[in-house]
């Protein structure tokens, strides 16, 4: 099973003067089980996509297949969105502010309900979630709105999570948090994706490209422009991409071509670079 | 000459959970300040408490020589501005020139000094072509430079940065930054008070406060911060590469106290090998 993208074409605003293509023929394969960052300036595609990917927007042309789940242009063959939308599921930029219910298990038990569950069932599962988040007891009965702007992330996390997607897109994951904050985060992505899950990241933070993703796709003006691993892409001219390369990994080039013996594709972080200056010395 | 003096300001949005706690603090006219902390430091309770949305339980802030009160509060808000962090919740115009004017408004200024004026701070924030433009037609970097162009057009002593870039990507943090550092060029005596997580944006300042539980832990230089690896630590601060990249490498025996950039850097690592 896999995640492939087809020929997809998409534009805004359809025969009206102000059409904006968003996707220009794109073709390319996400590997299931690892965690891929989609970039790009803004508006080159990125958001377009990933809503694609379960079915909030169908291409104009070419088509999506997602394990056994098709998204087509036609509506009438896109059946099984409900189910779609089970097994990918997105994670929007900011999602605290779609946090409403009164205490935070009813927020997070708010989606299954929504698919069915009974009130008790839904509420056990919610607990579950929050303690993947790594939120105990003690925040079941609280308000969402009197917690900090990173435990509010995670509680809406726990929402997504508690639907149990095989697939989770999140877009912008640790935009605005403090650095404790975005650490947890990452953290609970990593850990996310080493129980199985596929994980399919936006961000414009290349720090997280570099240390969190095994696959990088640049999107540039509606376009692909690359696919590979993150130490292949920063190895490469990326001046027409709009990418800053991360001063850690330039820095390793630099020692590279100054004849020291520092094996590129293995920093990750500044730890890396410094076991492996090390062993130079 | 003083721009803020806070003495022994104290503030609970309970009883039991004291937010600043005792807090004392001098801010020079013209100077750069970054307030750093980690979510629930106290850093946003004061700045809400510097423009009186929020009521003091005791101690003093005195703005420019006036002294914060129920009668001063008109005055005061109009020295000190305000730019929050979320782009979307500040644009109340209908285009950008609605929205530059709007504060203008409040302020009762005649039509035909309000329109040159708006024009010229349109310019000031680079946003001159967009006069016109609805905000679904800006991006984030874009909302929130009208955003500043709106808390400077009222000439304010004290402008307050509140997380301004940590909603935007890499593009519009840096023009929010280059329109700081002109602002500063433009306009010596405007203090500017930021809040932020960013630490390369910290870097940029005069001075950086660290709040921790309502109190300051620190108050130095950045780079004096940055070499403190205890508090560095303690507190969950991130630092500038190069910055941890030094700090590194001496624990590696390197001599790179004087290096100053990543290439005089890496000249002592293959000249030493």
């Amino acid at each position: 099973m896999a995640i492939k993208i087809n020929d997809v074409s998409f534009s805004y605003l359809k025969k009206t003067p102000n059409e904006v293509k968003a996707l220009d023929h794109v073709s390319f394969e996400i590997p299931k089980g690892k965690i891929t960052s989609i970039i790009g300036h803004t508006g080159s595609g990125k958001s377009t996509l990933i809503q694609m990917l379960n079915g909030l927007l169908l291409p104009d042309s070419g088509f999506l297949e997602i394990d056994d789940f098709k998204v087509t242009s036609e509506k009438r063959k896109n059946k099984r969105i409900k189910d779609l939308r089970k097994h990918v599921s997105i994670v929007f930029q900011f999602p605290e502010y779609q946090l409403f219910e009164e205490t935070v298990e009813k927020d997070v038990a708010f989606g299954l309900k929504n698919y069915g569950l009974k009130e008790n069932e839904s509420i056990e599962k919610a607990h579950l979630a929050l303690k993947e988040v790594g939120l105990d007891k003690s925040f079941y009965k609280r308000s969402p709105f009197e917690l900090s702007g990173g435990e509010k992330r995670r509680v809406a996390i726990a929402g997504i999570l508690a639907i149990d997607p095989e697939i989770l897109i999140l877009d912008e994951p640790t935009a605005g948090l403090d650095p404790k904050g975005s650490e947890l985060i990452l953290n609970l992505i990593k850990e996310l994706n080493r129980n199985g899950k596929t994980i399919i990241l936006v961000t414009h933070d290349m720090n997280i490209v570099l240390n969190h993703s095994d696959y990088v796709i640049v999107l540039n003006d509606s376009t692909l422009s690359f696919k590979g691993t993150p130490s292949e892409l920063f190895t490469r001219d990326v001046s027409n991409y709009s990418i800053e390369i991360p001063e850690l990994f330039k820095f390793a080039l630099l020692l590279k071509e100054h004849q020291l013996n520092i094996d590129i594709e293995k920093i990750k972080n500044v730890d890396d670079l410094i076991n492996q200056l090390k062993e130079i010395k | 000459m003083k721009s803020v003096e806070i003495k022994n300001l104290n503030y609970s949005y309970n009883v039991n959970t004291p937010v600043i706690k005792d807090l004392s603090l001098t801010i020079d006219k013209g100077e750069y300040v970054s307030i750093v902390g980690h979510n629930g430091s106290g850093k946003s309770t004061l700045c809400k408490l510097m423009i009186g949305l929020l009521e003091k339980n005791s101690g003093s802030i005195i703005i420019d020589g006036v002294e914060l009160n129920k009668d001063t509060l008109n005055d005061i808000r109009h020295k000190v501005a305000i730019v929050f962090q979320n782009p979307d919740n500040q644009f109340i115009g209908v285009t950008v020139e609605d929205d530059i004017a709007f504060s203008l408004e409040n302020d009762n200024v005649p039509r035909n000094e309000m329109i040159p004026l708006v024009r010229e701070y349109a310019k000031k924030v680079g946003m001159l072509e967009f006069l016109n433009k609805e905000p679904s037609y800006l991006s984030g970097g874009q909302k929130q430079r009208v955003a500043i162009a709106d808390a400077l057009i009222r000439r304010p002593d004290i402008l307050i940065l509140d997380e301004a870039t940590s909603m935007l990507d890499p593009n519009g943090k840096a023009e929010i930054l280059s329109l700081v550092r002109e602002m500063r060029k433009e306009n010596p005596s405007l203090t500017i008070i930021s809040i932020t997580h960013d630490i390369e944006e910290a870097y940029l300042s005069d001075r950086i406060i660290l709040l921790n539980e309502g109190e300051i832990v620190l108050s130095c230089l950045p780079n004096e911060l940055f070499k403190n690896r205890e508090i560095i630590k303690k507190y969950n601060l991130s630092v500038p590469f190069i910055v941890e990249l030094k700090m590194r490498l001496k624990d590696l025996g390197y001599d790179i106290d004087d290096s100053s950039s990543l290439n005089e850097i890496g000249e002592k690592i293959w000249q030493s090998k």
